[in-house]
């Protein structure tokens, strides 16, 4: 009871010295507010607004048919250019895509002589080539059949792909792209704000005085793991609150009470990974090193920038040490399928597995990296 | 599972007799990038079997027109030509930045300053002073990362060598710079390092075109994203790597670059300037 009392006062204290710091707290609302809003819509993992550019050797009506059939959001109107112009072009990034319709496209395709048209993709933009590619092809081919029936050169395909998405029928991106990036911020400020809380009184020589006190290593852990996490949660939930549910209009299918849950649980664990950076680091530019080189791939290879499925599979092995990726598989499936315990409980267990084995790790180094700094 | 296919009653049945039938795909659109991807392939394969089958039900474009794709500068289309030499341009803006930072930060924070106050050196001796061995440092791992790039991840350097090591340079100078900037505008350490990776984590990530084209982006994000460093070391570290262009097509690049450092280390003597007390 007396250590429950002993770690809330020192949670408390914690709390009080970041309400002081103006510009800790500039930053927190900024990137809750503003940062997050941005992320969301800024970026888009299908392809919007891409350029293209057309060389028209054939002039035909066939030829401005298929030029137009480009329509926004995916695609910006093309832009006619010369075909010495596109090799410059793509070099610059000026577009990422240039259609090539041959001389006599329209004459050769009536007389069946299998005329070709071409597509010049910009293969270094790896996302939005794949991608563009594919809709490029079935935009040009189904323009191309519409024109065949229509002269009567073939008959309609016999059999119809019907495509549907189950859970986010329109592959809005910001529907996914918000709720990645509250996650990767409170990542971020997780771990900054607990790692750099610790960092901070050990190099003030603070924790000094703490570790004369009658207090455990374990006590001032918690108690900076609590006020922390208390911090980036009433932030996450203002932040679900305003700006995920009503300014980008996010529908959430699943329930609320169930995603806090797990967001208390990777709280935990981020927390825990904070401490932990903070105690192997034994300056606040070494924390700093140590930040970067977490937030990489905690963001990069947990699921909310490229498929994990992508991964070659050692790595997929590897990145189910990175709670972020428990958090982000258990978030969509609550969020976007929603999804109930049953079926999150493994992730939440990941989570919680993964901030417990911080925790211990950062309490068995703690008094050690203390008594080698003196 | 991604991908969930229908194929109705009757479907062999329909097929044969020449009846339009349907096959019906599912996809999850939970992560709209993969269900794209995802989507796309289904697609293909369907236009594939079309053409391949006896063309007296599966009559399609095949036989009348071609599409010929062709994957330029990455013929394979393997991601790891475009995200390797992407990689440099996020490491040597966070790492540089984040250091140079708390460097200065530092001696703010421990109050070692005031040394600098009482001596006759000029504000832009001393911030320069602090920058030039993160310079060094970080310019050293450039090379090392661009011999990585090449030697272990097996990406050929297909275009100008100096271009890069020229455009490289000038990044890190920006970016040690950039650090400066931070730190003139923060008091404490942990103010400096959390202002640093807030300020640079997303841009750098989300907003620099390696993940999605600069081009595309929309908003304040586009802005953004025009305006960072590490969309203009990206740009010419894909195109010296992967795209093989030579200084002509990396000089708009190169000059952008050669702005960050002087721009950067100009505001941090100026801020410094208004805080000395």
């Amino acid at each position: 009871m007396r250590q429950l009392q002993r770690i809330f006062w020192l949670g408390l204290k914690e709390i009080l010295s970041l309400r002081r710091d103006v510009v800790m707290m500039a930053l927190l609302v900024y990137s809750f507010s503003v940062g997050l809003a941005m992320e969301a819509t800024g970026t888009s993992t299908s392809v919007n607004n891409a350029a293209i550019a057309f060389v028209d050797e054939d002039r035909s009506a066939l030829s401005r048919a298929l030029a137009t059939a480009f329509l926004p959001p995916e695609f910006q109107a093309v832009s006619y250019v010369e075909a010495t112009e596109v090799d410059a072009g793509l070099d610059a990034d000026r577009f990422l895509f240039a259609v090539i319709v041959p001389p006599a496209f329209e004459a050769d395709l009536r007389a069946r002589r299998q005329p070709e048209l071409q597509v010049l993709i910009d293969a270094t933009a790896m996302q939005q080539a794949g991608i563009g590619a594919s809709y490029i092809h079935n935009i040009l081919t189904a323009e191309v059949s519409r024109f065949a029936t229509r002269q009567d050169l073939t008959a309609p395909a016999k059999v119809n792909l019907v495509i549907r998405s189950a859970f986010n029928p329109n592959r809005d991106t910001v529907q996914f792209q918000g709720v990645i990036s509250l996650i990767n911020n409170i990542t971020t400020l997780t771990i900054i704000l607990t790692g750099a809380a610790l960092m901070r009184e050990r190099e003030h020589g603070t924790i000094e005085h703490l570790l004369a006190m009658p207090l455990s290593a374990f006590d001032i852990a918690l108690a900076k793991i609590w006020a922390n996490g208390l911090v980036v949660l009433a932030a996450s939930v203002l932040a679900m609150l305003t700006i995920v549910e009503w300014l980008l209009d996010i529908e959430i299918a699943g329930s609320r009470l169930l995603f806090l849950c797990g967001a208390v649980l990777y709280l935990f664990s981020a927390t825990a990974l904070g401490i932990f950076l903070a105690t192997i680091a034994r300056s606040m530019a070494q924390f700093a090193l140590l930040f970067i080189l977490a937030i990489i791939p905690l963001q990069m290879l947990s699921g909310g920038d490229t498929p994990v499925e992508s991964q070659p599979e050692w790595l997929q092995v590897l990145t189910l040490s990175l709670p972020t990726r428990h958090f982000i598989t258990a978030s969509q499936a609550i969020l976007y399928k929603g999804a109930s315990l049953e079926s999150v409980w493994p992730e939440f267990l990941g989570v919680t597995l993964l901030g417990l084995l911080l925790l211990a790790g950062s309490l068995l180094l703690f008094r050690r990296s203390i008594a080698v700094e003196r | 599972m991604s991908l969930v296919l229908e194929i109705p009653p009757g479907f062999g049945r329909d097929l044969k007799s020449g009846t339009a039938t349907e096959v019906l795909a599912i996809v999850d659109g939970s992560m709209p990038y993969k269900g794209e991807t995802v989507e796309g392939y289904a697609a293909g394969i369907h236009q594939t079997l079309l053409g391949e089958r006896d063309s007296a039900f599966f009559e399609d474009l095949t036989g009348l027109a071609g599409i010929e794709m062709r994957y330029r500068y990455n013929p394979s289309f393997e991601s790891i030509n475009a995200m390797a030499p992407g990689m440099p341009a996020i490491l040597l803006i966070l790492l540089p930045a984040i250091l140079t930072a708390v460097s200065v930060a530092r001696e703010r924070e421990l109050g070692s300053i005031a040394n600098f106050y009482v001596t006759p050196t000029t504000r832009l001796e001393f911030l320069v002073g602090k920058q030039a061995p993160y310079i060094v440092i970080s310019f050293a791992n450039f090379l090392l990362l661009a011999a990585m790039t090449v030697l272990l991840f097996g990406v050929p350097l297909k275009g100008s060598v100096l271009a890069l090591v020229v455009g490289g340079l000038l990044y890190v100078w920006g970016t040690t710079a950039f650090g400066l900037v931070i730190s003139t505008l923060t008091s404490s350490q942990v103010a400096a390092v959390f202002a640093t990776a807030l300020s640079s984590v997303i841009p750098t990530i989300q907003f620099s075109g390696l993940l999605q084209p600069v081009s595309t982006l929309e908003g304040g994000a586009r802005v953004i994203g025009s305006l960072w460093p590490a969309s203009h070391f990206l740009h010419l570290s894909v195109g010296a790597f992967t795209k093989g262009l030579g200084w002509q097509g990396l000089a708009p690049d190169i000059a952008m670059l050669a702005l960050y450092g002087p721009l950067f280390t100009l505001i941090a003597a100026l801020a410094l300037r208004s805080q000395e007390r």
